[in-house]
């Protein structure tokens, strides 16, 4: 690998890349935490700092590793660090209601409290697999890939967590949404 | 409760496909809820995350060059220990830039050794030939630059009795007075500075070839030794350089090493695919090993640094076990591989080399970062602070790593 303008403009790529998806990004990472917010900055910023260590690979022949979506690969990075961090503090978990503080006023805040409120209720796990299936739209296979678990596990795990998400915010949702 | 018990109860056991009308309008409303909830990002907080990602990332690349110059100087180590068995004495190429930087040395600390490691990012070995063409395209070189450059520079010091190992990593951007005078510089471009100056000073002379590489490294050594001397205020007794080519080849010489993991790996991204408990790792699977980001703990470097610790583990239980010190022919390519790129000071004897190295090699070590004040992009060294970290005032140290530990 190259000289210092290859490496420049191949950082300026990584730039270039990183603001466009940050946004993107963020906002899984703010559904995967439950509404924390700043576990989410600090998950993006992991998940980018992987990215950049990894960027190099975007120019590799397919047979030795090349990422060729770098976007799905940051999905991935985000999920498997958000389950991992999950794992290790486990013991320090505080299923709590207290939501940092929500900026905008808006009409649509009311539904974000109710939903990160009712998510931050549900296992690790499983909130990992509404966010991947429910917001960014992934397939069960999909999804299973990422979090490293069968079709069948994902499917029951799926249920279980609507359910569960009805009976936190069924009425609620139905009156929130038509609002 | 919803007031809907009964199709609450009908999601319950799903898994054939069959979804009643109200749970896929529920998953419907679901994905809406989503859409309409996802918070915006400002664009001051989105270049927040990005400055932040690029931060995380080059502090991830730095943090895993240490370690591998650590590994290289732990190979060195237990070649320079068989080494009474060989003709040759201490393995590497014995440099003189020491003695030429040792001039206005400050005074040394109360008692023990101060080492510096010097991780060179070159393009070409000793003997100016390329870098191999798995390190150019891998990981290892990702940075790779026209000039060398010292890319990772770690002051040890040993104190006398084997108590910790103290161990400090300089931030290589840290301003330093450049080594022909003039405006200050990072100091990871005064060995290339100082290399270039003497190159062609050289030229003029009419040396050329591997000779003339030698000599413009060995101006680049006593330049950098002088700079860490002064940034640090302490005087370095002994110098290692080592080039990441160098690392490359003596893994390959090594052959297999053992690690152990409380889980199984498999990871598509990385490409490690290892079982819970002991194995043996090749060398591409090693490097898997050592590089493998996701689902390893809870992803921050401190992790990481386990994983590459563990590895080290295993390098030198492998070693100790014998596997590569019985074995002439392995024990010969390892001595070879560390011939090329490995450059000690000359006035460091076997013995000696022997006895302090092990301490820290073995992970006995209390590990830090040169404190550092940073305007904008500018960062300067804290007066002081590199003596008082060494000699040990107010840190703690580091678990010994004895044996091959199992991590996640």
């Amino acid at each position: 690998m190259g000289t210092a303008r290859q490496r420049a403009a191949s950082e300026e790529e990584f730039v270039a890349f990183a603001t466009a998806r940050s946004g993107q990004l963020y906002r899984s990472a703010y559904f995967l935490t439950g509404g924390d917010a700043h576990l989410a900055e600090d998950l993006v910023q992991d998940t980018l700092g992987q990215m950049y260590t990894q960027w190099h690979r975007l120019q590799r022949p397919s047979w030795a590793g090349r990422i060729d979506n770098p976007a799905g690969y940051a999905r991935t990075v985000l999920v498997r660090a958000y389950l991992s961090h999950h794992r290790r503090r486990s013991s320090a978990e505080r299923p709590s209601q207290v939501l940092p503080e929500v900026p905008a006023p808006e009409q649509d805040a009311a539904l974000r409290l109710a939903l990160v409120g009712a998510l931050a209720q549900l296992p690790p796990r499983d909130r990992a697999v509404v966010v991947l299936r429910y917001w960014e739209d992934r397939s069960v296979e999909e999804t299973a890939a990422i979090v490293k678990d069968s079709s069948a596990a994902v499917r029951t795990r799926c249920s279980r967590a609507l359910a569960r998400l009805r009976s936190l915010l069924g009425a609620d949702l139905a009156e929130l949404v038509a609002r | 409760m919803s007031g809907r018990d009964g199709s609450v109860d009908g999601v319950f056991g799903d898994g054939s496909g069959e979804v009643s009308g109200g749970d896929e309008e529920f998953e419907v409303r679901l994905s809406t809820t989503f859409g309409r909830a996802a918070e915006g990002l400002g664009v001051a907080a989105a270049a927040r995350l990005v400055d932040g990602g690029l931060e995380a990332g080059r502090r991830r690349r730095r943090r895993r060059r240490t370690v591998m110059l650590v590994g290289a100087l732990t190979l060195a180590v237990a070649v320079g220990a068989s080494a009474l068995t060989l003709p040759s004495g201490l393995p590497g190429r014995a440099s003189g830039a020491l003695e030429a930087a040792s001039s206005g040395a400050p005074a040394p600390l109360e008692r023990g050794v101060t080492i510096l490691l010097i991780g060179l990012e070159a393009t070409t070995d000793a003997q100016n030939r390329p870098a191999p063409a798995e390190l150019r395209r891998g990981e290892l070189h990702a940075g790779a630059a026209d000039v060398d450059v010292a890319d990772t520079l770690v002051l040890v010091h040993i104190p006398a009795g084997g108590g910790t190992a103290r161990q400090l990593s300089i931030p290589r951007d840290v301003l330093v007075d450049a080594p022909g005078g003039g405006a200050k510089v990072a100091i990871r471009q005064v060995y290339a500075q100082a290399e270039a100056a003497e190159t062609t000073r050289s030229q003029g002379q009419g040396v050329s070839g591997a000779e003339l590489r030698w000599r413009g490294r060995e101006a680049g050594r006593a330049a950098l030794i002088r700079s860490v001397q002064e940034l640090a205020g302490v005087p370095v007794d002994h110098f290692a350089e080592v080039t990441m080519t160098g690392f490359y080849r003596a893994a390959q010489a090594v052959g297999t090493v053992p690690v152990c993991l409380n889980h199984a790996v498999d990871d598509e991204l990385s490409g490690a695919s290892l079982p819970a408990g002991r194995s043996e790792l090749g060398p591409a699977q090693a490097l898997a090993f050592v590089r493998q980001r996701h689902g390893v703990g809870d992803g921050s470097d401190l992790q990481r640094t386990r994983r590459a610790q563990a590895f080290l583990a295993g390098v030198l239980q492998k070693l100790r076990a014998g596997g590569v010190m019985a074995d002439a022919g392995k024990l010969r390519a390892l001595y070879d591989a560390l011939k090329e790129d490995l450059v000690v000071d000359k006035g460091w004897n076997p013995v000696d080399f022997v006895r302090q190295v092990p301490a820290f090699a073995q992970g006995r070590a209390a590990t830090s970062e040169l404190p550092v004040q940073s305007e904008g992009a500018v960062l300067t060294a804290e007066p002081g602070k590199a003596k008082e970290i060494l000699a040990g005032e107010g840190t703690s140290a580091a678990p010994a790593v004895n044996e091959v530990p199992c991590v996640d």
